[in-house]
Order: structure tokens, then C-alpha cells, then sequence
């Protein structure tokens, strides 16, 4: 049986992998389990510069899931390399994935090209769909030309492979998974949250301090193996699957949709053994369904 | 009315109420300035504008701080507030911080 997967050139023992900011610098869930069992990290958004992110409160509780506006906290890029990945190397010896946040074409660029010596990091992944950082964010990832011209950009001064995180909160998301390609993509991640809004019964306001914010958790997912299933047909590249995945038969349904690795997100949050538990519990449910090789299943509802 | 008779069994107690049906009238800052009470030190717990007060009025104390929460365990930062040593959450850093630490934003 196997359940190891192929990212670029990196070989992954499993797909799972902690979405970025659901499991910070990794660390953190250090104290819960030996975190060597997972397939790769995804790290917390960073940027350029320190930021503190929104006011409180971040977070609105949903049927099926959380809203959340974080607003990219993170201590710049810096520290993250300086600090955060020494501390997650204390505890866990795969390499991991980046994910870089920005306002500007120059701040991409820059907060990337400073991974390209960091070799714990074998990907960077492009968040251009945060909905919750004004001016900017979701702004690059809802327009091909723009996302067209950044990972363009990008592309001249990355040594690393660039997997770019879609947004869900677009007309045609083929679209912007094309423009990426043709830019010069490595791979494609989606789904990011959909812009939602909870109000306050009581008091009539928003709960979130900047009003609305992203919306994950199980809510999400059929959004997920859809734009999963949509996105493997347009592109050549690897997509690599999130949305409201909780269990091992979810990874296989979002691998079947398209996807060549699994983000846990929003149930790393609900449980923070998540990820450990789909991992343990995929070789049986591999067993049921007659899987003898993780990598043959990707794509397969295509065929 | 929860506990006054068990706190009563530890030390003076005073009762406040924002409407006035028992006690003082007013919220616990209000009382602290009118039963002229000498203390070291504070602990407090409340909404996060009283927090906000009773910090401006004497540094000299600890608060215990409520935000929503994603995670618990410090992994979303969905409740972190501003200090004065940096971002801090309130789930794995707090919930009690140093009422002269805290920056109310």
C-alpha cells in the first residue's frame, strides 16, 4: 500500500497537509502529537512586515463552520526565517511549505525571493485570496491579469516552486487558475474561504470587527470538490485540495475531484489531532475502497 | 445573585448591579472610587471596557481577559491582542495579563 505523494520534486510521505493559518508555525501542535507523521506544513501567512492583523474579535462562529478575519498576523518574513522555522525545526524534519501575503506586485516579490535560501522550504505558496487585508489580498486573486502579472513577477525572481492559493469568491475560477498556469505557476491550492458575515442578534452589528470575513469549515466542502473538480480540468499543474475536508474519506473524494495533496484547515482547529487521526485511519478506508497507491486516485472521477 | 454568600465567608464584599436592584449602582470602578477601600493590588475579570477603565485608573493589578476564540490553543490568533511586549493570544498566553501591559485598541 502506498500512501506517499509526489509535490514537484518533493516526496511526501502522505497528501495531508495543515493548512495555512490553522496551524501556525507548526510547533504549536508539537505538544499534541509527534507532528513528523504529517506530509508537509503549511505556514502561517507572512509578509513582508510585522503585522498585528484586525481588532477583536477575529472570529464568528456558523452552522458548519467559522468565519474568521485574522488580517495576516504575522511577524514578518524576518522572523518567520530567522525565528518561527528554526522553532518548527526543533520538531519536525520534513520541509514545509511557505505561504506569502501581500499589498503590492514589490512586496510579493521580495517577501518570496527570501526563501529562496531557506531549503526547509520546498514550495511557496501565494495567498492572493485573503479576504480579510484591505487594498489588497483577494484584490490580486480575483483578476487574471493581475494574478497573471504577479506570479509573472514572482516567477523572475523565485528559485522555489510557486503553488498559488485560489479564491473561491469568483465568477469563473478556471479562469484564474489558466492565468496562473500560463504566468508560470508550479501549482494551484484552492479553496480559500468565501467571504461570509454573521450579525449579532442582540446588539444588530457585525460580531467581526471589519464586518465580514472568510467562511471554512465542513460548510465549504461540496464548494471545494467542485472548484477542485473544475480547476484539475483547465490546468496541467498540480492542484492541491482544501475545504472543509474532516476525515480520510473526504481527502479521497477531494483527491478523486483532482487534487494530488489535501490541506486540513478549519479541523485542525475543531480537533487539534486532525490530522493525525485522517492519517492513521486512511490505510483502512484505502483497504474498503480497494486503493492500492494514493497517486492512482488523483483525477480519477475525470475518467 | 451567584456566590456573595461564599465570597462573604472569604473577605468583605461589596455588591455591585448596573441597574441598582442590589448594592451599588454602577460597575465595579465605580464602586472601588466611592468605598475608598485601600488595597496592594486587583484582580479583575469583566467586560473589556471596565477592564479598559480599571487599568487607566491603577496599573497596579491583573485582568483576566475573554475574546472569541478559533482554536483554544494558539494556533488560529483569532483572539490576540496588542501589548506592550508584541501580539499576544489570550487563549495560550493569558487569559490573565498585567493591567499596565495591555494596549486597548
Amino acid at each position: 500500500m502506498n500512501l506517499s505523494v509526489k509535490l514537484f520534486n518533493e516526496i511526501l510521505d502522505n497528501p495531508i497537509i495543515p493548512a495555512s493559518g490553522t496551524f501556525g508555525f507548526g510547533y504549536e501542535f508539537a505538544e499534541f502529537y509527534d507532528i513528523n507523521v504529517l506530509g508537509s506544513i503549511a505556514l502561517k501567512g507572512t509578509t513582508r512586515d510585522a503585522r498585528y492583523g484586525n481588532p477583536l474579535p477575529r472570529i464568528a462562529e456558523c452552522p458548519a463552520g467559522l468565519i474568521n478575519a485574522i488580517g495576516l498576523q504575522n511577524p514578518g518574513v524576518d522572523k518567520v526565517i530567522g525565528e518561527e522555522i528554526p522553532k518548527l525545526s526543533k520538531v519536525y524534519n520534513g520541509r514545509v511549505i511557505a505561504n506569502v501575503g501581500g499589498h503590492s506586485v514589490d512586496e510579493y516579490v521580495t517577501t518570496v525571493s527570501k526563501f529562496n535560501d531557506v531549503d526547509k522550504v520546498f514550495a511557496v505558496e501565494l495567498n492572493i485570496s485573503c479576504p480579510n487585508v484591505k487594498g489588497g489580498g483577494m484584490a490580486f486573486g480575483t483578476d487574471a491579469k493581475i494574478a497573471y502579472d504577479l506570479v509573472k513577477e514572482i516567477k523572475k525572481k523565485s528559485t522555489k516552486p510557486i503553488i498559488v492559493k485560489l479564491s473561491p469568491n469568483v465568477t469563473d475560477i478556471a479562469e484564474l487558475a489558466k492565468a496562473v498556469e500560463d504566468a508560470g505557476a508550479d501549482g494551484i491550492s484552492l479553496i480559500n474561504t468565501l467571504v461570509g458575515m454573521r450579525i449579532d442578534i442582540k446588539s444588530a452589528k457585525p460580531i467581526i470587527s471589519v464586518k465580514k470575513g472568510g467562511y471554512s469549515g465542513p460548510g465549504v466542502y461540496p464548494i471545494a470538490v467542485r472548484m477542485i473538480y473544475d480547476v484539475y480540468d483547465a490546468v496541467n499543474i498540480p492542484v492541491i485540495g482544501m475545504g472543509g475536508a474532516e476525515n480520510a474519506e473526504q481527502v479521497i473524494e477531494l483527491m478523486y475531484a483532482g487534487a494530488s495533496a489535501v490541506m486540513i484547515g478549519t479541523a485542525n482547529l475543531i480537533d487539534p489531532y486532525a490530522c493525525k487521526r485522517i492519517i492513521e485511519d486512511l490505510p483502512t478506508v484505502m483497504n474498503k475502497y480497494g486503493i492500492d497507491d494514493m497517486t492512482k486516485i488523483i483525477g480519477r472521477a475525470h475518467r | 445573585m451567584f456566590y456573595a454568600d461564599k465570597f462573604k465567608k472569604l473577605g468583605d464584599v461589596t455588591v455591585t448591579t448596573d441597574d441598582g436592584s442590589a448594592g451599588i449602582k454602577g460597575n465595579a470602578l465605580d464602586a472601588l472610587k466611592r468605598i475608598n477601600v485601600e488595597y496592594d493590588f486587583y484582580y479583575a475579570c469583566g467586560p473589556l471596557v471596565m477592564l479598559k477603565a480599571l487599568a487607566n485608573h491603577n496599573r497596579n493589578g491583573e485582568i483576566s481577559l475573554e475574546a472569541r476564540m478559533g482554536c483554544g490553543f494558539g494556533a488560529c490568533m483569532g483572539c490576540s491582542i496588542e501589548t506592550v511586549n508584541g501580539a499576544r493570544r489570550v487563549c495560550k498566553d493569558g487569559p490573565v495579563f498585567n493591567s499596565g501591559e495591555v494596549l486597548f485598541l
